[in-house]
């Protein structure tokens, strides 16, 4: 069974269409990663499967129903805006929405997770003592400690610093591993890459990836060589080349369609010594780049 | 419906474990106090400095007698049991009239003028006579504080008195005669007589009935005052969530019904637990004054429940206002046509307690958003109303409030996620039907 179905998923606000035409099938059990600029329709889409939105058009179907209500205690959910009752201690917060979602007994999921990111001498002091960073790990496990099925976390890596992130990380890791499906929506392309099962990438309100990390690549192709040379000016006028990234150390190329690499190779070493050439899978990060970069130069 | 006792449980330990409802348990009482220790220390902070007063007296037969009762005065009343002064002393001295009555004037005012004498008196010389004359029959005070009316007061009681015995002489006729021959009278407002347990006629008593009316007519505003300190409550309570970014995440996790119905419930609970305490306290002092059973139990539990009724009816509306906007300034201008239908039975109270059975009693009674201020008041007033009517305005009230908290939950599922210009009352209805 999926977790998520959406097909011909299409909401507007005023003249701006926020989502248009999107189907995505998000499998139980695995981990889905929103990608996609500001602005691009993610947070959107999140708010359509937890209804709190309501589409225009189209159909969702979470764990096979057409729930009318936001409020599904099956769903553990961590909104991009947060915020917890500043003047409650932390245990009684997380009480509080564990119960929420029909959760009644949640003392020793609760102590669980606190101790699993490192917060269990703060669980009686109140929430508007806690740092910025202590603030997100609770609003994950208010997310989390019902035990839901389907977690959704819309940004959870925002404002954190690396230590935390990879607590974080291990813990999202942790929820695949006792069977949740995850959804989460990052900014952070290394973290897709190394979470995520499939990827799905949305680029102002449409559908532009969706599939495995290797999929993608392959669907992107081995179209881009590394280089080394040591005259990286003769890479300019170069036939059969799209795009040209000069790092200093060493240069990137991307190929334009059936455009050989053994070719270019010859080419280029006819010109000046090469001492690096390797052809590589684009990044996560160049993909989405490729895909949103002309125009957020553009504008 | 567990999810709404959760939310429940949570406003109500949040509010009543909170600093503000201590101060507010504590300062009503604390008010109280201090508005009767303030009365005393201002009624301590009298100016008491000498009034010297002069008597232009063209009658000639009247100084005496005004400086008597001035002498009498100073030595008896103005000091309190301590012997400390309270009132000023009034020091009266006579001036000789003179023809030209505006030179004088103009002469005393200007001694007014300078601090010689605080005031002056011009008494006509008709006045002592039986027989009226427009010209002469005039007493006239002069002084630069037209506020100070303690002189004035004193000299029309003393004046009178003298004047018209003097009048009564004059005629020839017998003053104790005339004054039992012009005496008042009173008509006492009674209600019915009955028959007590040893078969003895019993009259109603005037103090009960005003009591039975008085004592619910303060708990009907004591109701409005809660609801008026519970709906913003509940504006306020929302409008924080939504700028805490709790909102959504309670949004994703209980259903706006059950969300509004659980805070509603909350505050209500927290002003009742107010008012309570306040109704006992109340009672306890009562008993302690012997005056316990003059408390209407059966309407201080309709009170009660017409209250919270009230209470969640104007809290759903208030909290829909909160749920649409995004900072309490901009929630002003929405507030306003709720505030007027809060005060609608205030304007009316006083023709409907005139006539409790009037048709405009009756229908205001009828209309939702007054239903629990009039039944209440109505309720209060001899000789009651027809048992049905209250008791018909219960279900009346628990649907439009049924109606207004559901409401509320759609505006506060939509109005959740706007952000910029607040909404006019048009974009909320829309939000109301569509959902």
């Amino acid at each position: 069974m999926n977790a998520v179905e959406m097909s011909g998923v299409t909401k507007s606000f005023g003249a701006v269409t926020a989502v248009r035409d999107l189907s995505l099938v998000v499998p139980t059990g695995s981990v889905y990663g929103f990608i996609g600029p500001n602005g691009s329709g993610k947070t959107t889409t999140i708010r359509m499967i937890m209804r709190i939105f309501y589409p225009d058009s189209g159909d969702i179907r979470v764990f096979g129903e057409t729930h009318s209500q936001a409020a599904t205690d099956r769903i553990g959910y961590l909104p991009e805006e947060r915020g917890l009752y500043k003047k409650m201690k932390v245990q009684d917060v997380l009480t509080f929405y564990a119960k929420l979602k029909g959760f009644n007994q949640p003392g020793a999921e609760i102590d669980a997770w606190l101790a699993r990111l490192g917060l269990s001498d703060w669980a009686n002091k109140r929430v508007e003592t806690l740092s910025k960073g202590m603030a997100q790990k609770i609003q994950f496990v208010a997310a989390v400690v019902s035990r839901p099925e389907l977690v959704i976390l819309d940004e959870p890596f925002s404002g954190l610093d690396p230590v935390n992130l990879d607590v974080l990380r291990d813990a999202i890791v942790s929820l695949k591993r006792d069977g949740s499906t995850v959804i989460f929506s990052t900014h952070d392309m290394s973290a897709a890459e190394k979470m995520c099962d499939q990827i799905f990438m949305i680029y102002r309100g449409e559908k532009v990836l969706d599939g495995t990390l290797a999929s993608i690549q392959d669907t992107y192709g081995a179209d881009t060589i590394r280089l080394r040379l040591e005259d990286a000016g003769c890479l300019s006028s170069l036939q059969g080349v799209d795009h040209v990234k000069d790092f200093g150390a060493y240069q990137e190329i991307r190929l334009g369609d059936g455009v050989d690499a053994q070719r270019i190779l010859s080419t280029i070493a006819a010109r000046t010594r090469v001492s690096l050439f390797e052809v590589a899978r684009p990044s996560l990060h160049d993909i989405f780049v490729r895909i949103a970069g002309t125009e957020a130069q553009a504008s | 419906m567990n999810k709404v006792l959760v939310v429940f449980k949570r406003e109500y330990l949040a509010q009543v474990r909170s600093k503000s409802f201590l101060i507010t348990l504590v300062m009503m009482p604390l008010l109280m106090a201090g508005s009767i220790i303030v009365q005393k220390l201002v009624g301590e902070g009298v100016d008491t400095k000498e009034r010297r007063i002069a008597v232009v007296d063209r009658t000639g037969v009247l100084f005496d007698a005004i400086k008597q009762s001035a002498d009498e005065r100073n030595a008896t009343a103005i000091t309190n049991k301590e012997g400390r002064h309270i009132r000023p002393p009034f020091i009266v001295t006579s001036v000789a009239p003179k023809v030209d009555i505006a030179a004088q004037q103009l002469e005393l005012s200007q001694r007014v003028r300078n601090k010689d004498i605080s005031a002056f008196v011009d008494i006509g010389t008709n006045v002592t006579r039986s027989e009226p004359d427009a010209d002469a029959d005039f007493v006239r005070y002069y002084s630069d504080s037209p506020t100070d009316r303690e002189f004035i007061r004193w000299l029309n009681v003393v004046l009178s008195q003298r004047v018209i015995a003097m009048r009564f002489d004059e005629a020839k006729l017998p003053a104790g005669v005339v004054q039992g021959a012009i005496r008042p009278i009173d008509i006492a407002n009674l209600g019915l007589v009955s028959v007590d347990a040893e078969g003895k006629v019993k009259e109603a008593e005037e103090a009960d009935r005003l009591t039975a009316f008085i004592v619910p007519y303060g708990f009907s505003m004591l109701m409005f005052m809660s609801v008026l300190v519970s709906g913003p409550q509940m504006m306020q309570n929302i409008v924080e969530e939504k700028m805490q970014r709790i909102a959504e995440v309670l949004v994703g996790s209980i259903p706006p019904f059950q969300l509004m119905l659980g805070k509603l419930l909350g505050v209500t609970a927290v002003s009742l637990t107010l008012i309570s305490l306040y109704l006992a306290g109340g009672y306890f002092v009562a008993q302690k004054m012997g005056k316990a059973d003059l408390v209407p139990m059966s309407q201080v539990v309709w009170m009660l429940l017409y209250g919270a009724i009230a209470m969640i009816m104007f809290g759903s509306i208030f909290g829909a206002i909160g749920a649409a906007v995004s900072e309490i300034k901009d929630a002003q201008s929405l507030v306003m046509p709720v505030t007027i239908l809060l005060v609608l039975p205030i304007f009316v109270i006083v023709p409907v307690i005139q006539a409790p059975n009037g048709p405009l009693a009756f229908w205001m009674s009828f209309f939702p958003p007054a239903t629990p201020m009039m039944m209440v008041t109505r309720m209060a007033v001899p000789p009651g109303i027809p048992m049905w009517q209250p008791i018909a305005g219960i279900p009346l009230m628990l649907l439009f409030a049924t109606f207004c908290v559901f409401a509320a939950g759609r505006v506060f599922r939509v109005g959740l996620l706007m952000q910029g210009k607040p909404p006019k009352i048009g974009d909320i209805a829309k939000w109301v039907l569509r959902g």
